[in-house]
């Protein structure tokens, strides 16, 4: 089936990208050529991951190929390498290669033109970091996965700090490199209790050994990969160099980073707690799900109360990956209650949410970029009007935004639906604490959806409608260059098809669905309309499917286009002659100024009273009066003022940043500076050693 | 003629271990330098012996090398430096002459509990010298940390390097030729090295005392 062998895919793929490293890095004459040469080799690299992933997904690369590279043979050697293709990998790539490579589209017109210092370096450095989440995807060994992950990690910290002129880039990028390496720290924590116990760090054989290791162990190993895992998703509350770091970062960077970087925490935590632990006990699923839950809802009221168009999309990929997480605590609720079917409905929720919030967001962030280019500002009150001069980018912007509020018939109502679902059918399972749980975070959900799409009708409305607020976006006259707005309709199409036709995404989950949960659907591609079915997953405890668990949107969808259709086409039949135009009613005011439009802040305004708990500090509204006999009545001037902190973050990370300097302090009375007092640590150890040595000579190896 | 070579060996290895204990108690630098240049005689001469002893005829050049360099060539250059830089005769001690010999004793006690076990796993002439080779590691160091003065500092890793010569010849009969012309080389760059460092110590900060490094504490 396959025409070229897969491992030869991978390979060249991965030759590619360090090729792509090259044309940019390198030194070369012209630096126009030899940043669209490294983007196109970029480029390239990524078609040829989505081709591998689909000979495994679809042309059934069956089963999992390991390759051990030699020289490091030994199956109980700790730093043994091996690259592996299974179902999970599949998706990963196919994620990295379809999303990225539309995003690596959009970046051969971004980085040209909007990226003015070094851009060939940027573009060399990219094509390494697809590079380096291609090889983390394929590690079939922890030591593999930690090298391929620090790489990731320090490549995205260079391209975050690429504008390193400015002191909030450099603040942002040691914010972030610090969360990393301590994210790092824990997972080299989680792998090397793993490998303790099990004896291998090789996935596969770890996975047979994990099941059976001691019951805290396990839970050591959840721990330790729920903190790095976490972090690098950017789950509430190790999400804080997110926020910091997306906006710093140029745009395309930024797409790439939350649209497919942040998911490799989930990819991680599939692999790891998933496949290899393969599930837990319910507080596993229940530390997920309020995690998810925390960071959905702090997510999206922190996204309202940004002004600033990056800031705001970071936040919002907060809220995304805590609904993630919502999916994943949900599966393993649900798989260690022994329930496979329904834990294959999160699952596919989880999965499906990735991909898709990899799509919108990495499409919202690329319209942001063009947006922000254009103007030169990334704050939301200087722009407005902008769909007149960037009309394709407007429409490409406003699907994202369609999509991410998760209005049907687009992907992210897929997605939330079957999460819906999910947690809907844990009725009738007859546990109350599930019951009562699953409520709480359906309204949770609910509220955070509602509440995204008051934010992205902020965004959209603010920077795309009515009249330019500043002189910068009323100059606007041109769109974004043509390769970025291919990149933007791709994805804009990817979302509208995944939403109409989404059997068609889910057909490829199903190897990694029945590796986790052992259940498996019908996913004919031809049934789009039909219902997941389970017909193995029928034990005497599993609460069936409930029968509305139905993916039948892409039917009604499809009524809906036709309708929508007719009754355009049935307007333009019966209406007499041309629409007539005439001036707009301004409320009997003469010329309205953009002064009157709505602001980013003033729209902001009723969310950040209501939820005022969350934002810290209350939002100031001062009234200047007209005076007059009857004070109040007639006002001059409304001033409000909000300042929006992180009460939590406080409260999470001043103590331990406290403790931190308090025990820089005390070691640092150990450097005195002196010589002789070296020299004796240096004694002291040694005589240490000597008597432990003696003491406990028949112990130590 | 076996014994007398071993009770030879024996007497060579206490000469060793007195003269690194009376340069630990010693108030004087240039007696100091001389007893380093006893102790490295010493222990060319249970070079020597080995090598008669367990006929390995490479040891005979290592101990003359050993003789020339670490007995004549280094304690030349060190009390030349003194004399040079007018360091001043008496050594500056931070632990007095009496902590000094009990220190001493505790570290001779320290190595025999320590390697004592170890001595029956390795052969003739092993025995009696491991524990003593590490005595002399352990008095180089104390030199090192308990005196104010880089000279002292120098003298001290000196000592020590010899009580790992005499590790080495205690385990496996010499390290082998190029590895102590090695370490020959590199004590003799040591020496050379540390003459400049206390040129420039002596005219950056005006002494030699090592305490004055503390001003460069960030």
């Amino acid at each position: 089936m396959a025409f070229v062998a897969p491992f030869d895919l991978v390979g060249g793929a991965l030759v590619v990208l360090v090729a792509s490293g090259g044309a940019g890095l390198l030194p070369s004459a012209s630096s126009r050529r030899a940043t669209v040469g490294a983007l196109s080799l970029a480029l390239l690299g990524c078609l040829l991951l989505v081709a591998v992933a689909l000979e495994v997904l679809l042309g059934g690369a069956a089963g999992t190929i390991t390759v051990a590279l030699p020289g490091f043979q030994s199956a109980s050697n700790a730093l043994s390498l091996a690259i592996v293709l299974g179902p999970l990998q599949g998706l990963f790539l196919l994620l990295l290669g379809a999303v990225g490579g539309a995003i690596t589209l959009a970046s051969v017109g971004y980085v040209p033109a909007y990226v003015h210092e070094r851009p060939a370096t940027l573009a060399g450095i990219y094509g390494l970091f697809v590079g380096s989440m291609a090889l983390l995807v394929l590690s079939g060994t922890a030591f593999l996965f930690l090298v391929a992950w620090e790489g990731m990690t320090l490549l995205s910290y260079v391209m975050v700090v690429h504008e390193h002129g400015s002191w909030d880039v450099r603040r942002a990028g040691l914010t972030y490199l610090v969360m990393s390496h301590a994210a790092a720290a824990a997972l080299l924590a989680g792998f090397v209790v793993l490998y303790v116990g099990t004896g291998s760090t090789n996935f596969a054989a770890m996975s047979a050994e994990a099941r059976a290791l001691p019951e805290l162990t396990r839970d050591a190993v959840f721990v330790a990969m729920v903190l790095g895992f976490g972090t690098k998703a950017g789950v509430v509350p190790l999400h804080v160099w997110l926020p910091e770091a997306h906006p710093a970062a140029p745009s395309n960077v930024s797409s790439i980073m939350s649209g497919i970087m942040i998911k490799m925490g989930v990819f991680g935590l599939l692999l790891v707690v998933f496949e290899v632990l393969g599930g837990g006990p319910l507080w596993w699923g229940f530390v997920l799900l309020v995690l998810g839950a925390a960071s959905a809802l702090l997510g999206v009221l922190n996204a309202i109360a940004q002004h600033d168009v990056k800031r705001l999309l970071a936040f919002s990929s907060v809220e995304n990956i805590g609904i993630i997480f919502m999916a994943l605590g949900t599966a393993l609720v649900f798989l260690s209650l022994g329930w496979p079917a329904l834990a294959a409905v999160a699952l596919l929720a989880a999965i499906l949410h990735t991909f898709n919030h990899a799509m919108f967001k990495g499409l919202l962030f690329l319209g942001a970029g063009a947006v922000v280019g254009t103007t030169g500002t990334r704050d939301m009150e200087q722009m407005g009007g902008l769909a007149r001069g960037m009309p394709r980018t407007a429409i490409a912007f406003l699907f994202g935004a369609m999509a991410i509020s998760a209005l049907p018939p687009l992907n992210g109502f897929v997605s939330e639906w079957l999460l819906f679902q999910a947690f809907f059918a844990s009725f009738g399972t007859g546990s109350l604490a599930t019951e009562v749980a699953f409520t709480a975070a359906a309204g949770t959900l609910a509220l955070a959806s509602g509440l995204a799409a008051y934010c992205f009708v902020k965004a959209f409305g603010v920077i795309f409608l009515a009249r330019p607020r500043s002189e910068v976006a009323r100059s606007v006259r041109s769109d974004a260059p043509a390769a970025m707005q291919g990149g933007m309709i791709a994805l804009a199409g990817a979302c509208v098809a995944v939403g109409v036709f989404p059997v068609l995404l889910l057909s490829t989950f199903a190897g990694t669905v029945r590796t986790i949960t052992g259940a498996s659907y019908s996913t004919s591609p031809w049934a789009w309309g039909a219902p997941l079915a389970f017909p193995s997953a029928s034990g005497a405890a599993t609460p069936s499917v409930p029968p509305h668990g139905s993916l039948a949107i892409g039917v009604v969808a499809l009524l809906l286009m036709v309708v929508l259709l007719a009754a355009t086409v049935l307007r333009r039949v019966t209406s007499n002659g041309s629409p007539a135009r005439r001036p707009m009613w301004d409320c009997g005011m003469d010329a309205p100024t953009p002064r009157m439009e709505y602001t980013a802040s003033g729209y902001a305004q009723p969310i950040l009273r209501l939820f005022s708990v969350f934002y810290g500090a209350h939002p100031v509204s001062e009234l200047g009066d007209l005076g007059g006999a009857r004070p109040g009545v007639l006002q001059k001037t409304v001033r409000h003022e909000s300042e929006v902190d992180y009460p939590l973050m406080e409260q999470v990370y001043s103590p331990i940043v406290r403790l931190v300097r308090e025990l820089a302090r005390r070691v640092s009375r150990l450097q005195s500076g002196g010589i002789h007092a070296y020299l004796a640590y240096m004694v002291l150890t040694l005589v240490v050693l000597l008597v432990a040595s003696r003491l406990f000579g028949g112990v130590l190896p | 003629m076996t014994s007398d070579g071993l009770l030879l060996l024996e007497i060579a290895a206490s000469v060793v271990l007195v003269t690194a204990w009376i340069a630990l108690v010693h108030r004087r630098l240039d007696a100091q330098v001389r007893l380093y240049a006893i102790q490295s005689l010493a222990l060319a001469v249970i070079s020597g012996l080995v090598a008669y002893l367990y006929s390995a005829p490479l040891l005979y050049l290592t101990g003359a090398l050993f003789a020339a360099l670490n007995g004549a060539l280094l304690p030349w250059i060190l009390l030349t430096v003194r004399r040079e830089l007018r360091i001043p005769p008496e050594a500056n001690m931070l632990v007095s002459v009496r902590g000094s010999a009990l220190a001493g004793l505790g570290c001779l006690l320290l190595a025999v509990a320590v390697v004592g076990p170890l001595t029956p796993l390795a052969a003739v002439p092993a025995a009696g010298l491991l524990p003593i080779s590490v005595t002399v590691v352990l008095v180089g160091l104390f030199v090192t940390v308990s005196r104010r003065k880089a000279f002292s500092q120098v003298l001290g890793i000196l000592v020590m390097e010899n009580g790992v010569f005499l590790a080495g010849l205690a385990l496996t009969y010499g390290l082998g030729l190029l590895l102590e012309l090695g370490i020959a080389a590199n004590l003799l760059v040591l020496a050379i090295v540390s003459r400049l460092f206390l040129h420039r110590m002596k005219d950056s900060f005006d002494s030699l005392d090592a305490d004055v490094l503390r001003s460069l504490e960030g």
